[in-house]
């Protein structure tokens, strides 16, 4: 218990001065192009934000990076295109996510532990005309007679030291729940997202939701777009060298991954909530295997420098 | 001849209407030179089912075997529509688990495992029978809700010539032709046939009482057929069949998408080669086929052009042995190949199946048993061993009892096993068990009177049933051995047939009960265990009045089908009524017949399939012209 009330204390500070934007051109994408393979890397890295993707036997999941301007051709062979035709503000490039699940936005250590203070978001072409049109799969919005309900809702959360936030920020993509169906609308337009509100995170957590639904999932193309991710610059951070920016997954089944620099080496201890330490050892790899941990609830702790992720085990 | 075989002739003779129970002779002599058999695995012991009228399905009111098992069975046919995609349900069943056999040998699709019903003109076929109940150890792969057997052949039974034409004319933009001539001469006979079929089907549907016109439904199916038989001795006989068949269709949107640009074409060619000798005690069969498939999918407004195909080489040989008065012996050997194309493959698939089949028959005065056993050797791996036993009982002459009990299973299709991204070649095959019983006593039976009744209660488990989702971690749909399926139900019929006169009237009326429910908490997809699978009604009835009088002929078919759920809604019951009249007018050398159809007559507003509209009240008006010359 005096382990871990120590720990309680040992969060570390931060603050920040000034901001940095995410544009995505500095992929020198040029117009029709896209990225679907970040590869060595496992993201996309622009400004302070890093985008995660998979790439694997042709077919790409997470985040794309993408300057395609088609905003007329329906379905998955468009899955890359914004609505817009552009990026926002009139810029070339853009981030596009394909969502199962979530899709993340992690900060980089210089705005990690900061506020995200906003984006620009709109529709994928793909979302966007299968909503207005419908498709093989997918209703167009508003049903057969105009009047059903529908609506294409992004949720924004937020983690911070490894702690999913509790506050939430929507955002309607598409929205039919309107008395007056002349108020009906979906995005198609780059529309700039306060998220200041969320407060300091270390990643952020998209969700979609659909009133689109089968019992096979939504039926909604699961796809949206970001651009100018605004992050707040972090001047001054405790053992900065020795930061871990990302610890995951969570909640996790048998292992933890580590994402930061100078892990080599570095001593961790893994008690339960009575303080109780259940594991302990040297880090040798990103990858802490989980051995003595039944289900329930722990903290990850690093006795030099004081820092500490709260995770689950299933 | 023994025993065995005078039975079968004096069936044959007597003719059975509608039932396939009265037709469980093993071999069958027509009155005239041909030799007709048939092995022990048609119509085997202890199962039940429907043989359709070749009278009925080869009208102009039915053009597909889709039609036909839709208005005359307890079998779902779920249609996206006129001209459109139909697949059967046949007691619970998924699509792909209704075994279809033209000629002996499966056709369903080994990329897709099933095979569109709309594809299959009725006017190609001279038998149709259903066996409903698993029929894996006889068929193999996929005969676990039913086996649909068709029959197209040579069929002339005198020496000489016929000829015969049918138009039609009807709603929205319908034209149908079709044509067939057949010929016997000495040891040769042949048939050849061909159809048209097309229509707009811009026909108007209501949707929150406004009116709507349907779009991008036009299809056109054509193709031709040739059976040619020559009996070589009065013991040995060779046949060959072609066929040949083209669909050009329109994939219309759905009623919750503006448009559709979608459009598929599909070419179907298939033959088939068939030695058979009769012996005294026994029928040795060697056959050869052939099939060749291609599915081009184009979507131009998304830039989708899909095209797959695949071809099927099939060998098989098989033996038939009346070792004793009482018992027949089959012993069989099957070997195929398939060649499939896909560019989501990546490379040609293929898929090699050797599979050994042998029976038991054993009927004694009262008492009839049919052991079945088939075992499979497929790409490298031995699958289980399936077993069926069938038995039946007279216990009094107008009371049949019989039951089955069956193992069976669905190997899994070339798509779950290689389509990428998500095919599993790892798969296991769907399997399990299914039982059923069948009691059918004989009301009234005399010359001009004949009522039947026939209740069939079954229950069947299957497990590792296949079902593609996007697992949780995953970003593609991939299929898994995910499911078990529970299904159960209660079967009747009423059969009533009446000679009044110079009429003669019909009656078949039908009702079904089916649960087919999955065993299992599943999360994608989203299946509750207890839960009636989709697509599935509970409740379905049909009845049938035919009446023949003197050149009249009047046929009314009604069909209710209940409630069932979709993908991602409801469907309400409804009910179809079906009404067609036909005249003779003998004009020689001619006979000619003019018919009148309605489809839909009560101008229902219903849905098969969630967010496809089908058309209301239909007509179609027709003329056949029949030439027949036979050698004096």
């Amino acid at each position: 218990m005096k382990q871990l009330i120590t720990l309680l204390f040992a969060a570390f500070f931060a603050y920040s001065n000034a901001q940095t934007t995410a544009t995505f051109e500095n992929f020198g994408l040029m117009p029709g192009e896209y990225l679907n393979n970040s590869q060595p890397s496992d993201a996309f890295e622009s400004g302070h934000i890093r985008l995660p993707n998979t790439f694997s036997g042709g077919f790409w999941s997470g985040w794309a990076i993408s300057a395609t301007t088609d905003t007329s051709t329906p379905g998955f062979q468009n899955e890359y295109s914004a609505i817009t035709g552009e990026g926002a503000n009139g810029s070339t490039a853009y981030a596009t996510a394909y969502v199962f699940g979530h899709s993340t936005l992690r900060l980089s250590p210089e705005a990690a532990g900061a506020a995200v203070e906003g984006l620009y978001i709109t529709n994928s072409t793909y979302a966007y005309l299968s909503m207005l049109d419908g498709d093989n799969f997918a209703k167009k919005f508003g049903g057969e007679d105009g009047h059903d309900p529908d609506f294409f809702l992004l949720t924004i959360k937020k983690y911070l030291n490894g702690q999913l936030g509790q506050d939430s920020l929507d955002f309607y993509l598409a929205d039919y729940r309107f008395s007056d169906n002349s108020q009906d609308y979906i995005v198609d337009e780059w529309t700039n997202l306060d998220l200041s509100s969320l407060g300091d995170a270390d990643s952020l957590i998209f969700s979609l939701t659909s009133s689109d639904t089968s019992i096979f999932g939504m039926n909604t193309p699961a796809y949206f777009c970001i651009d100018d991710v605004t992050t707040s610059d972090v001047s001054s951070v405790k053992n900065t060298e020795e930061l871990f920016y990302n610890i995951y997954p969570n909640p996790t089944s048998n292992y933890l991954i580590l994402e930061g620099k100078n892990m080599e080496g570095l001593e961790y201890s893994i008690l339960d909530l009575q303080g109780k330490e259940v594991q302990q050892g040297k880090i040798s790899s990103n990858r802490i295997e989980l051995n003595n941990c039944i289900s329930g609830t722990y903290v990850l702790w690093f006795k030099k420098t004081g820092q500490w992720y709260k995770f689950t085990k299933m | 001849m023994s025993n065995v075989l005078k039975l079968s002739l004096l069936v044959w003779l007597l003719g059975s209407h509608a039932m396939l129970f009265g037709q469980n002779d093993s071999i069958r002599i027509l009155p005239q030179v041909e030799v007709k058999a048939n092995s022990i695995r048609y119509a085997p012991i202890g199962s039940s089912g429907l043989a359709f009228d070749k009278n009925t399905f080869q009208k102009l009111n039915i053009t597909s075997v889709a039609e036909m098992l839709g208005r005359e069975s307890g079998v779902f046919i779920k249609s996206y529509g006129p001209g459109s995609l139909a697949t059967s349900s046949v007691r619970g069943g998924s699509a792909s688990h209704t075994a279809l056999v033209w000629n002996g040998f499966p056709i369903q699709s080994p990329m897709l495992g099933q095979l569109d019903l709309s594809l299959l003109p009725s006017y190609f076929m001279d038998e149709a029978a259903l066996t409903t109940g698993g029929g894996s150890a006889v068929w193999g792969s996929g005969a676990i809700g039913g086996v649909i057997s068709l029959r197209s052949e040579s069929a002339l039974e005198r020496e000489g010539l016929t000829g015969q034409w049918q138009s039609s004319l009807g709603s929205f933009g319908w034209l149908g032709q079709q044509a067939k001539f057949q010929f016997k001469h000495k040891k040769l006979a042949g048939t050849f046939r061909f159809f048209h079929q097309e229509a707009a089907n811009d026909f108007q549907f209501t949707i929150a009482n406004q009116p709507k016109k349907q779009s991008h439904a036009a299809f056109s199916q054509q193709g031709f057929m040739q059976n040619l038989l020559w009996q070589i001795t009065d013991k040995q006989s060779l046949a060959a069949h072609f066929w040949w068949q083209d669909s050009d269709r329109e994939i219309p949107p759905t009623t919750t998408q503006n448009r559709s640009k979608a459009e598929q074409f599909d070419k179907i060619f298939r033959s088939a080669l068939e030695w058979k000798r009769l012996g005294n005690n026994s029928i040795i069969t060697a056959k050869t086929a052939f099939f060749q498939e291609e599915i081009d999918y184009r979507d131009s407004l998304s830039g989708v052009f899909d095209l797959t195909k695949f071809q099927t080489g099939i060998g098989e040989l098989e033996a038939q042995w009346q070792p004793f008065r009482h018992g027949s012996l089959l012993f069989g050997f099957n070997q195929s190949f398939t060649k499939a194309e896909a560019e989501a493959y990546g490379k040609v698939a293929s898929q090699e199946q050797t599979a050994f089949l042998t029976g038991f028959r054993f009927e004694k005065k009262r008492w009839k048993a049919q052991l079945d056993g088939r075992t499979e050797h497929l790409d490298g791996r031995w699958l289980p061993f399936i077993p069926s036993l069938g038995l039946e009982w007279n216990p009094h002459k107008q009371l049949i009892v019989k039951g089955k009990i069956a193992r069976n299973y669905r190997y899994p299709t070339l798509n779950d096993r290689f389509w990428q991204p998500g095919g599993n070649p790892d798969l296991l095959p769907e399997q399990g068990w299914s039982e059923e019983i069948t009691l059918r006593p004989s009301i009234l039976s005399n010359d001009k009177k004949q009522l039947d009744y026939q209740i069939t209660v079954f229950n069947r488990l299957i497990k590792n049933w296949i079902l593609w989702a996007i697992q949780p971690g995953e970003i593609y749909y991939s299929p898994s051995n995910v499911a078990e399926v529970w299904s159960r139900g209660i079967e009747q019929q009423l059969n009533f047939s009446a000679t009044i006169g110079p009429s003669i009237l019909m009656v078949k009326i039908g009702y079904d009960y089916i649960r087919s429910t999955n065993q299992k908490d599943i999360q994608s997809p989203a299946l509750k265990a207890g839960e009636q699978l989709i697509y599935v009604p509970e409740h379905q009835a049909f009845g049938t009045l035919n009446w023949h009088f003197k050149k009249w002929q009047i046929n009314y078919q009604h069909r209710y089908t209940g409630p069932v759920s979709t993908q991602t809604e409801a469907l309400n019951a409804y009910q179809l009524g079906y009404f067609f009249l036909e005249k003779e007018f003998p004009i020689r050398p001619v006979t000619a017949r003019l018919s009148f159809y309605l489809d839909n007559i009560w101008d229902a507003n219903y849905r098969v399939v969630e967010r496809r509209p089908m058309p209301g009240r239909s007509f179609r008006i027709g003329l056949s012209i029949d030439f027949e010359k036979y050698k004096p």
